[in-house]
């Protein structure tokens, strides 16, 4: 009987977690979105030496791996698009994000597996991103107004665009030392 | 002193003996609730939530049964083991990603890497065991993996339903190719020292102390006769919180009472 309890209360927890996820769009679409139906072969760029300690710094925690891909195509090297994760408050919200001559052009909530501030996908919030860019301490440009009780959703989205834009950056920065 | 007023003593010293021992009865939940409120109000900054719970007798109280299947592939000296869905490096419980476990297909190392390709996925790490990156069919990687196999030149090959493809050195292309020379990765046995250590590794991964403490807390941690036990304090309280404010209030009115006839004898005088 206990153990019959227990399995229902692990069951109906995991049915949540299960629940909780909503793709908005999955990242193979929001890529053909971007690059008009043909996106090119992905990237990579490697976090290590001081690339990976800003990138810790931006996040605040050690970045999950030791590369990042990412799309440019040939035609407009100025810009790249990303697919990022942050985990919000337990889950990791998946984020597609462009960045044009070092400004944000596009953001958007794919997939958001957290329980609460889903608000985050809201085209009115993330039109607050557009054309932000890095200052000399590698945070925004601009105020981007948070979303009541969705604060830790709209901290991991802040995040993930300092980042797309700081790897921007470096990937700009490879190019130019590469030519 | 008159019959009601005897009456009414005995019933106040018997308000005032409910209330004492109930209160000592109460004390030992209000130590345990304290206690396990304040731990699940900083779940967060204890990392209760991320603590596995490894108590082998607190595992087998909450029914957790070891795996029920276990597949291996040997990617020396790497072991990489799923069991019943669970990824595992050695014996470390691996995060697989965010879109499921996948079914474990294969792993191979060359110089550089370490490969675990699942079903839909594929996982790369450096030959010291670090984590490089998580790929699946947003990044090029066809879909549906059947098979993970290395070439004499050190090529990863996949074998899907849709045929046999090769990659680059990045990851970042797939395209048909026969991969003359290929060897496939097999499953292998896994040695029982590390089949045992998984097991438990496995066990602990599905209870965290956070549960523990929240069904502490409620009493669900010893089933339904907790939960009563637990409803049975909470009943407690209210008793003592009524009594408590009864017999303060009933103090109160004495003294009061007493000044009073204090001072009318002084007037009287």
């Amino acid at each position: 009987m206990r153990h019959t309890v227990i399995a229902g209360i692990l069951l109906l927890l995991a049915t949540t977690v299960a629940l909780a996820e909503q793709i908005f769009q999955t990242p193979r679409d929001f890529l053909a979105e971007v690059f008009a139906g043909t996106p090119p072969a992905p990237k990579t760029l490697w976090l290590t030496g001081a690339v990976r300690s800003r990138a810790e710094a931006i996040l605040g925690h050690r970045p999950r791996g030791l590369r990042v891909r990412y799309w440019q195509d040939a035609g407009a090297p100025e810009r790249t698009a990303w697919i990022l994760e942050e985990i919000g408050k337990e889950q990791p919200i998946t984020v597609g994000l462009v960045v044009r001559d070092g400004r944000i052009e596009q953001v958007k909530v794919l997939v958001f597996r957290e329980s609460r501030g889903w608000e985050v996908q809201r085209p009115a919030f993330t039109a607050q991103f557009r054309d932000a860019q890095l200052d000399d301490e590698n945070r925004l440009d601009r105020n981007i107004d948070g979303i009541t009780g969705a604060t830790l959703s709209v901290r991991a989205l802040k995040k993930l665009a300092r980042l797309a834009l700081f790897l921007d950056g470096q990937v700009k920065r490879r190019e130019q030392a590469t030519p | 002193m008159t019959h009601r007023k005897r009456h009414r003593r005995i019933k106040l010293r018997s308000l005032y003996n409910w209330h004492r021992y109930l209160g000592l009865t109460a004390a030992l939940f209000v130590l345990l609730l304290s206690v396990t409120g304040i731990m699940l109000n900083h779940t967060e900054e204890l990392r209760l939530d991320e603590t596995p719970v490894r108590a082998g007798w607190l595992l087998d109280w909450y029914g957790i049964e070891p795996p029920r299947r276990l597949r291996s592939f040997h990617a020396a000296p790497f072991w990489i083991t799923e069991a019943d869905g669970r990824l595992f490096l050695d014996g470390e419980a691996v995060d697989t990603g965010t879109d499921g476990q996948g079914r474990l297909v294969g792993a191979l190392r060359s110089p550089d890497l370490l490969v675990i390709a699942l079903r839909d996925a594929m996982l790369l790490y450096t030959t010291d065991g670090e984590f490089i990156e998580r790929l699946d069919p947003s990044h090029g990687l066809p879909a549906a993996l059947a098979r993970l196999g290395i070439t004499p030149d050190d090529t990863f090959c996949i074998r899907t339903d849709d045929g046999i493809h090769a990659t680059d050195r990045e990851f970042t292309r797939w395209w048909r190719d026969d991969c003359a020379g290929v060897r496939w990765s097999t499953p292998a046995a896994l040695p029982e020292t590390l089949a045992a250590r998984i097991g438990d590794g496995y066990r602990s991964e599905q209870v965290n102390w956070e549960r523990v403490t929240l069904d502490l807390h409620s009493g669900r941690l010893f089933g339904t006769q907790g939960v009563l036990v637990m409803d049975a304090a909470a009943l407690l309280f209210a008793f003592l919180a009524i009594s408590g404010i009864l017999l303060w209030l009933i103090r109160l009115y004495k003294q009061r009472r007493h000044r009073r006839h204090g001072q009318h004898g002084r007037r009287r005088r």
